[in-house]
């Protein structure tokens, strides 16, 4: 498997928040893409988002503001 | 795309599966509702899906073929409805949460007490403990057909033998077996067999159904409109109209007509030989890349799936992975299958599991298990 980096996962209760935050994402240019959830991690939902690490803060930001739903945000190596 | 999730559903369908579904969409009416020429037409369609069922699985009459939106829902029909209050059930490990959530719920509701027969790390079980686990409150085994997670079959002639030596129901949930295997209700024993339309029968989602035995009442799930008695308060008490309330899928048991058509065509037996053949060449190419684990016994009958672990890898990471730098479709964590993955002891790696369809290629194998080399390479 590839070389790991830290990577910003956004966890969800379940598939319709997960699919929500796609649209979400996809219509404020927000990066990132849907992926199965790390093992390390537990939520509701068996999808996560995945994006760049740096961006947490701004992620939370936008997601507080525009009331999208998740469960939580984490930085991992992957 | 190579798709080798065909486990979770078959994506690619017959295209006279599909043109099927198109057509009633603009011809078809309401089925035992009326008497118009599109209501009868739909009438005649469910019916002569209901006669096409009923000769696949051995199940004596059509009339006691009935309609749900999938497997789920016909398991919840015949576990809720069949099963006396009080009783003792045995169920297996390798069973899908289908079978497993409608069971704990009658246990934590209706006093049902569970025992499971144990299944081994390799994913087998021991047919005596069938017979170990029978006490006199027993009053039925609900079973797999094969297990969703590796593939292992269950074999229901020997299961169809205990339960009718100690006259007790038996309820199979034929999910990942129904048009991948031969299933014959008469010589298995079956008393309610459980289907879904969208896997190996490569019909539409949201159909599937139960064939239930001549004799056997079921205490509907669900009650309401049936086309027929409208002045009864009660739910008409005949199949299949007892544990059909509501307008049926049409268009979708319109689409599994044809998909049966199309396994009559090329045959069970045809198609389980050519997905074992491309499982057994999986298997071995997967099976001797180093830090690559395959799960289960590939001694014993079984479907056409092959479940793995590269080194420690997260299971997740490994299917996203050959997604994302592939195209290769599969599907990692835990199958809703809890109970075998304890088994295993696999709960928290999850494991990759590749399911193969009838459509799938020798060529596409090949690149699967070049993607599984290349993967297990990388540090
Ligand atoms: C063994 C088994 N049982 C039950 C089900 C449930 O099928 P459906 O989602 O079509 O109801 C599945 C499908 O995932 C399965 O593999």
């Amino acid at each position: 498997m590839k070389t790991k980096e830290p990577t910003l996962i956004i966890t969800f209760a379940n598939t319709p928040d997960a699919i929500a935050m796609e649209m979400f994402c996809k219509q404020n240019d927000l990066p990132g893409r849907l992926s199965p959830i790390p093992g390390a991690l537990k939520a509701g939902c068996g999808l996560a988002w995945k994006a760049p690490a740096d961006m947490e803060a701004a992620f939370i930001e936008k997601m507080n503001a525009n009331n999208v739903r998740f469960a939580e945000t984490h930085i991992i190596e992957l | 795309m190579i798709y080798l999730d065909n486990a979770a559903t078959t994506m690619f369908k017959p295209q006279q599966v599909i043109d099927a579904v198109v057509s009633a969409m603009s011809s078809m009416g309401n089925a035992s509702r009326g008497a118009h020429g599109s209501a009868l037409q739909a009438s005649r369609t469910v019916y002569d899906t209901r006669c096409k069922l009923a000769k696949l699985f051995g199940c004596k009459s059509p009339d006691h073929v009935i309609f749900t939106c999938n497997s789920t829902e016909a398991l919840n029909i015949a576990i809720t409805g069949a099963i006396p209050h009080g009783s003792h059930v045995i169920s297996t490990d390798l069973e899908h949460n289908s079978v497993l959530r409608p069971l704990y719920r009658l246990e934590e509701e209706q006093n049902v007490k569970l025992s499971f027969v144990p299944a081994d790390q390799q994913g087998r079980i021991d047919y005596d403990d069938f017979e170990k686990l029978i006490t006199p409150e027993t009053s039925a085994i609900v079973c797999t057909h094969a297990s969703n997670l590796l593939g292992t079959m269950v074999d229901l002639v020997r299961v169809g033998q205990i339960a009718k030596k100690h006259g007790l129901l038996l309820i199979v949930d034929a999910s990942q077996t129904a048009g991948a295997a031969p299933i014959d209700m008469e010589a298995m024993n079956i008393d309610i067999l459980c289907f879904t339309g969208h896997k190996g029968l490569m019909g539409p989602q949201g159909t599937g159904g139960l064939c239930v035995r001549d004799g056997l009442t079921i205490r509907p799930f669900k009650v309401g409109g049936s086309g027929i008695q409208s002045y009864n308060k009660h739910q008409p008490v005949e199949f299949p109209s007892c544990l059909e309330a509501g307008t049926l899928n049409g268009h979708g048991i319109a689409g599994l007509s044809a998909a049966l058509d199309y396994l009559n065509e090329v045959t069970v037996d045809a198609i389980a030989a050519k997905e074992h053949a491309l499982m057994e060449r999986f298997y071995k190419g997967v099976s001797a890349i180093e830090g690559v684990k395959v799960y289960g016994d590939f001694s014993q009958p079984r479907t056409a799936i092959v479940t793995l672990n590269i080194r420690d890898y997260d299971s997740a990471m490994v299917s996203d992975a050959l997604s994302e730098d592939y195209g290769i479709a599969t599907r990692a964590g835990a199958h809703c299958a809890p109970r075998l993955h304890q088994a295993l002891g696999t709960t928290a790696q999850g494991a990759v599991r590749f399911s193969i369809s009838w459509f799938n290629t020798e060529e596409e194998i090949d690149q699967a298990i070049r993607a599984i080399e290349e993967l297990a390479q990388e540090d």
